[in-house]
């Protein structure tokens, strides 16, 4: 028990917390804005994928950090409009698209790679993005240490909350999303385009997602692995339905969930000999299954979620 | 705006609790406010009392007094008469005819709507047999998320007996489905009893009521009464599946049987097809609403629940539902007809009861009745002051509950 | 643009569909091998000539279908029953795994019935897997999509976890597999000097039972039904939750049995790579065969054709195989268009 306070009350722990939700916090927004728009997004563990590569590989080619990750952020546009063409304008099975995405996303990017890079064996590095210190606030004890030396796409994913947040809930643009997501048939009396609306909901949400796994490649290590994303898209959309679809929840939920991953690790290393380690590399995956089992009661979809829109068809 | 047209809202109001008249004056002033001069109303009524549809009358011969162009689409044909200037009649996505109102009547309309002349059903002098159907008290929980607008069923009673056709008028989302899900055996009772033929129903088992003489038609037949994909011989033997003929030991399914089946019913309710291999989503309405009274009513149900039967049905393929429904009220079936159409509800039923709020007013003999005192009960009014007809009725004192 | 349902879906186009939607991904594809600087015509022919060119390479191909038809067997009744089961790829595993613990020792049958023994129990550990997600799904109505998908995580570590511990063959030499399954339990070779196995006519056996369970019984026309329109389904009297844990138990048992022939029948013990993504390959397969089981064959063969040629055109031109996952990812996007296309038409105004 001593050692878990321990933990807590350490800066190191904290601050490996804020990173570890990083891509999640990106990834839960981006199905998060999908969602809302009535689009449930399967490809983002593709789409994360393919931002983990690219913005890397654009790095690693000699471009600059922020560069990469606007070109990671523009392919994440791109898949959201494949994926918009398929589920928006033909109205085809949201399920089985997300899936081709992801399956063509990750396969495209690993193809890419071994095509640039034949020859390496080992993962080579880049110059990743380094601690911004923020002046002053880095220095209050544990949580100011935690939550103010980290890098700049961090503080990107913990500004956006707010940001998304407002949008939603405070701009027309918003309302029409929710809508859509809602009652489209009430939007398009409005005289606004559902298909526009959802079309751009699910590209900028793909582009959160790409960032996402842009973030793990160019902040949190390094270099692009294989296999690298292992499943926390299909945990962001866990996080989504943990959260209600509400950004504030999502912020919370992820927080939570990085704590108790950044604590696994921690205990793995305390326990270890005890526990088989598989054990506690399974914990992040159990934790979002038994996460939705709670909220799944509470939880109110987006009525129009999965539902395709025909104009001049009623429902 | 709302005082300059004498559309009565409240500006402070939250929609969501606002009346459905309410809810449509709010949509009218809408397009109102953002200058439209046509204004084109579907089918305005379907969840109007006829008291609010009245008012909503008024308030559209006003509007177009101050030059407001009209369209008004609606089936129910005294509405047309009373509101419109000109009629046009769409038959098969084509205006097969157009006509002045004042030349115009409702045998005339129907003529045009269906391209021959049709007599309604008329309603045989009939003695009741032994009771069918028997709710006590029975009451259904809300089990949904969000309690704001779903009635459910608050201490209903009713019996219904052989030979009998029994109305249940309200506007729609009053509990009727609730009711109907009951006696189609989707929902259970949460309190009293649901009798059904002497046993007690206690269960949700559509196959279990199916199975003990209850014959449905459901409210959405695209939706609920007919999988589309599937073929027309399949959609037949749906509420059947593990008996004989249609499947041997409940395992295989009998093809050679089933089709044979189907095609006898296919002649004896003759449905327009191209025969019982086809798509069912191919069907038209009337047809495919023929393939639902094919399957409900072919095994000779004691207990008929027919709800909504003849929505968005042409004038031809309502009186062919209707003309089954008395035939199988000859025969000695119990029958509960549930419609927001009063005029059906008059022409067909020997009783009507009136749901609100999830409350269900005794029946009343339908030849006592007018559709006024039967209009103030759908609003949840009290039924003393709606005339004696309905107060001394009978001797069984259930009043409407008014919330 | 204005997109019609059609009236009558002819045959022809159902046929035509899952060829037009290779021709297409097949195309897109030759844009990469372009990029890469290779020559298109040379590369495919490669990859045809590295699938079926030789008779070792059509053993070759024939082996790789096995469990492309089990796993897409899974995927196509499952999403029958509009069911999303992505966690084929778990269920295989756990397959595997119970071949593994019943088929190094643990029991000995004569190989006439330890070889069924071995199915059965692979088969039951498949669906038992997917019984939390469906039991969630039914009785608390949590998304299966999800929850299959991150248990196919958990399995693999469960899996990787007996590997080290519990089940690891002493005689591995510190690699985490697991102890070779005992003659008994082997499957029997069908063609000498190949990897071909039986599992191949058990692949074969599962499709046509999985056919005419679909036409001909009253468990494939619930199936179907609840698919189509769940509330249709539920107002006839068909227990639709029911219908979805018996649906969801065959799913995950053919993913199951998948994983048994990978160890019992090519392998001939457990490694954690037995699989390499079968379990999501087969929402391929399952999804160009158009929900069909039997056209299910011919699908998971096109698609092992892939793999197997990419494998060896990619030695002779130096093409990453990833290819081949390319191109089956972009089948999956191609068919869904290309059936949408039997069923309705577009046009443009």
């Amino acid at each position: 028990m001593m050692d878990i306070l321990e933990i807590l009350v350490s800066a190191g722990f904290w601050a490996a917390t804020i990173r570890i939700v990083s891509p999640l916090i990106l990834g839960t927004l981006g199905e998060l804005i999908c969602e809302r728009a009535g689009v449930l997004n399967l490809g983002i563990e593709g789409i994360m994928t393919m931002g983990a590569m690219s913005g890397w590989m654009w790095v690693y080619m000699g471009g600059d950090l922020w560069t990469g990750v606007m070109f990671a952020a523009f392919l994440g546009l791109m898949f959201g409009l494949l994926h918009s063409i398929f589920t928006v304008y033909l109205g085809l099975s949201q399920h089985v698209t997300g899936i081709g995405i992801t399956l063509f996303a990750s396969s495209l990017s690993y193809y890419v790679y071994r095509m640039l890079l034949p020859d390496v064996t080992t993962p080579p590095k880049i110059e990743p993005f380094q601690v911004y210190e923020v002046p002053f606030l880095s220095e209050i004890p544990v949580m100011g240490e935690a939550l103010f030396s980290q890098t700049p796409l961090t503080y990107l994913a913990l500004i956006l909350v707010p940001v998304v947040w407002y949008v939603l809930y405070k701009t027309p643009l918003g309302l029409a999303v929710r809508m859509a997501g809602e009652n489209p048939m009430a939007v398009e009396a409005q005289g606004i385009n559902v298909l526009t609306i959802r079309t751009g909901a699910v590209m900028i949400g793909s582009a959160f997602m790409a960032v996402g796994g842009a973030f793990i490649t160019m902040s949190a290590f390094d270099a692009f692995f294989f296999g690298m994303i292992n499943g926390r898209g299909w945990i962001c959309i866990a996080l989504v339905i943990f959260a209600s679809w509400k950004p504030g929840k999502a912020l919370i939920g992820a927080l939570l969930f990085a704590g108790l991953d950044a604590l696994q690790v921690r205990a793995q290393q305390t326990a270890g000999a005890l526990i088989p380690y598989q054990f506690f590399l399974m914990m992040p995956y159990i934790l979002s299954i038994v996460a939705m089992v709670i909220m799944a009661r509470k939880a109110s979809y987006p009525k129009a979620l999965l539902v395709p829109f025909r104009r001049g068809e009623r429902t | 705006m709302s005082r300059d047209y004498g559309l009565k809202v409240d500006p402070d109001a939250r929609v969501a609790d606002l009346s459905v008249g309410e809810r449509q004056r709010v949509e009218i002033l809408k397009a109102l406010y953002r200058d439209a001069r046509v204004l084109i109303l579907d089918e305005p009524t379907a969840v109007l009392t006829p008291q609010e549809a009245d008012s909503l009358f008024k308030t559209l011969k006003s509007l177009t007094k101050e030059g407001f162009a009209i369209i008004f689409i609606s089936h129910k044909l005294h509405e047309i008469l009373a509101i419109s200037t000109r009629v046009e009649v769409l038959r098969r996505g084509k205006i097969v005819g157009s006509i002045e109102t004042e030349k115009a009547d409702r045998k005339l309309l129907a003529e045009m709507m269906v391209g021959r002349t049709v007599e309604r059903p008329v309603l045989e002098q009939m003695t009741i047999g032994k009771p069918i159907v028997e709710l006590e008290d029975v009451s259904v929980e809300d089990k949904s998320k969000d309690t704001s607008n779903v009635p459910k069923l608050n201490q209903v009673n009713l019996s219904v007996h052989q030979h009998e056709i029994i109305g249940i008028a309200g506007v729609a989302g009053n509990g009727q489905s609730t009711l109907a899900d009951l006696l189609s055996g989707l929902e259970k009772p949460d309190a009293g009893t649901f009798t059904l033929l002497g046993n007690a129903v206690t269960s949700a088992s559509p196959a279990d009521i199916v199975h003990r003489g209850v014959g449905r038609i459901p409210e959405d037949r695209h939706s609920s009464g007919v999988v589309g994909e599937m073929m027309l011989w399949e959609n037949l033997i749906s509420e059947d599946l593990r008996h004989a003929p249609v499947s041997k030991a409940g395992v295989l399914i009998d093809r050679k049987a089933c089709l044979e089946r189907a095609n006898k019913l296919i002649d004896a309710f003759d449905i327009r097809c191209e025969g019982p291999e086809a798509e069912t989503k191919l069907l038209s309405g009337g047809n495919m609403q023929k393939l639902i009274l094919a399957r409900a009513l072919s095994p000779q149900p004691d207990f008929i629940l027919a709800n909504q039967p003849v929505r968005g049905l042409d004038e031809g393929a309502i009186a062919y539902v209707h003309e089954q429904l008395l035939a199988a009220r000859k025969r000695g079936a119990a029958i509960v007809l549930i419609s927001e159409d009063l005029d059906e509800l008059f022409a067909l039923c020997d009783r009507i009861a009136v749901m609100y709020h999830g409350n269900l007013t005794q029946s009343y003999d339908a030849k006592t009745l007018t559709t006024a005192e039967v209009g103030l009960m759908m609003a949840g009014q009290q039924s003393e002051n709606t005339g004696h007809s309905v107060t001394t009725n009978s001797g069984n004192e259930e009043q409407p509950h008014a919330n | 643009m204005q997109i019609e349902p059609r009236e009558h879906v002819a045959a022809w186009r159902i046929a035509l569909a899952p060829v037009a939607a290779v021709f297409v991904s097949l195309l897109i594809g030759s844009v990469l091998i372009l990029w890469v600087g290779a020559p298109v015509l040379e590369a495919y022919s490669l990859l045809v000539k590295g699938a079926v060119g030789s008779s070792f390479a059509l053993t070759e191909t024939l082996t790789r279908s096995i469990p492309l038809i089990f796993t897409g067997l899974a995927a196509t009744i499952a999403f029958r029953a509009k069911f999303y089961n992505i966690g084929a790829e778990g269920q295989l595993y756990c397959g595997a795994l119970a071949a593994t613990f019943f088929g190094t020792g643990l029991i000995t049958l004569p190989p006439l019935l330890m070889i069924p023994f071995l199915m059965l129990v692979g088969a039951l550990a498949g669906g038992a897997a997917l019984a939390v997600p469906v039991m969630l799904k039914t009785h608390l109505k949590v998304d299966e999509v999800v929850t299959t998908l991150l248990l196919n995580f958990v399995i693999l570590l469960f899996v990787g976890y007996f590997l080290e511990g519990p089940l690891k063959d002493p005689m591995s030499m510190g690699w985490p597999q697991a102890a070779p399954i005992i003659d008994e339990g082997l499957f029997p070779s069908l063609v000498d000097k190949s990897r071909l196995h039986f599992g191949f006519v058990f692949a074969l056996i599962g499709s046509v039972l999985c056919w005419a369970m679909m036409r001909f019984t009253v468990w494939g026309y619930e199936i179907r039904a609840v698919g189509l329109n769940t509330s249709a389904a539920k107002f006839a009297g068909i227990n639709v939750n029911t219908t979805v844990v018996r649906t969801a138990l065959i799913s995950g048992g053919l993913a199951g049995l998948a994983g048994v022939s990978e160890v019992a029948g090519l392998k001939g013990y457990l490694t954690l790579d037995i699989s390499p993504g079968f379990g999501y390959t087969g929402i391929a397969v399952a999804m160009l065969a158009q929900l069909n089981p039997l056209a299910v064959i011919l699908s998971a063969l096109f698609i092992s054709m892939i793999y197997v040629g990419a494998d060896s055109m990619s030695r002779a031109i130096n093409i990453p195989t990833y290819i081949a996952d390319v191109l089956v990812g972009l089948s999956v996007l191609s068919i869904l268009v290309s059936v949408m296309l039997t069923r309705y038409r577009v046009r443009f105004r």
